[in-house]
């Protein structure tokens, strides 16, 4: 009968150790897998950081690139608009004006009408037969020669 | 009664062993990363109307003139009456103008900046949300 016992123990003790066994490699099995897994989406995930890093760096380039230009075009327009003021700064308009009224009043009236123009070409309007042909900015427009297509002056 | 007992005893053996085994459960629960690229709604804006400046004429008054002018305007049947600016301000006047001119101009500008910064922008953004696909197509092939 204890015969009996110890062989069922023994059995039991072999079977349990047996099935332990067999567990604990199937979960560690599990276990690796699932962490080859895991290792795999977190080197995707390094790659994703590292391409939107990157992205972020030409993003960055950009703006550097469009704040330069702007602040490059900026100088020029100070400049441009600082030209009738250099023109006006050392006239007499009143007393040219008293001294040689017909052309003054010609000038003034062309300047308006060429200022005004100016804005046109501003808001998209297309330009004229004239203003195409025009050879170079002034012929272009005085008030604003730097809007000829073919411009370099910057003044 | 043997039969029983062995029967008892390899009954109470397993139960030990399926309890004893519950305990040594482990999981590792997997990561589940998930990137999805936004697509940006394009704005469509009308353009702007373009201006068309109307006619202005100057007349220059002077003490020389301006009977000439007064008697003009009568003879036309219109009001006497003249808007003036002295030489300062005529000048004063221009310079506003060129003030404006350079305004809009600066305003151009900054819009070509944004519009060229926006659409390299996009390009950026498309070709980083192409490689995350790519990323997660490869990923998905492994975990398969």
């Amino acid at each position: 009968m204890l015969k009996i016992y110890a062989l069922l123990i023994v059995v039991g003790l072999v079977g349990g150790v047996v099935y332990a066994g067999k567990y604990y490699y199937d979960t560690t099995q599990a276990q690796i897998t699932t962490l080859t897994e895991n290792n795999t989406k977190l080197e995707g995930a390094v790659e994703t950081a590292e391409a939107a890093t990157e992205s972020l760096k030409q993003d960055y380039a950009k703006i550097a690139k469009e704040l330069n230009k702007v602040n490059n075009e900026f100088a020029r327009i100070r400049k441009q608009n600082n030209v009738l003021a250099d023109k006006l700064k050392d006239m007499d308009l009143a007393l040219l004006a008293v001294n040689k009224t017909p052309s003054i009043e010609r000038a003034i009236n062309t300047g308006t009408v060429n200022a005004g123009r100016c804005f046109e070409i501003l808001s998209g309007s297309e330009l004229t037969e004239k203003e195409l042909g025009a050879k170079n900015g002034k012929e272009f427009n005085k008030e604003c020669p730097w809007l000829w297509p073919g411009n370099t002056i910057t003044e | 009664m043997v039969k029983s007992l062995t029967r008892n005893v390899l009954g109470c053996g397993l139960a030990i062993l399926l309890l004893s085994s519950c305990s040594s459960f482990q999981t590792v629960d997997p990561v589940v990363i998930s990137t999805k690229p936004l697509d940006r709604p394009e704005l469509i804006l009308p353009p702007t109307d373009q201006l068309t400046m109307r006619d202005v004429e100057w007349v220059i008054i002077t003490e020389e003139n301006y009977e000439y002018h007064v008697n003009t305007t009568k003879a036309e049947g219109r009001p006497v009456a003249f808007f003036a600016l002295t030489g300062d301000g005529y000048a004063n006047l221009g310079l506003n103008f060129s003030d404006i001119r350079a305004y809009v101009q600066q305003q151009k500008t900054i819009i070509a900046a944004y519009e060229a910064y926006y659409k390299d922008s996009e390009e950026v953004i498309n070709s980083a949300n192409d490689q995350l696909k790519e990323l997660d197509g490869k990923k998905l092939g492994i975990s398969e």
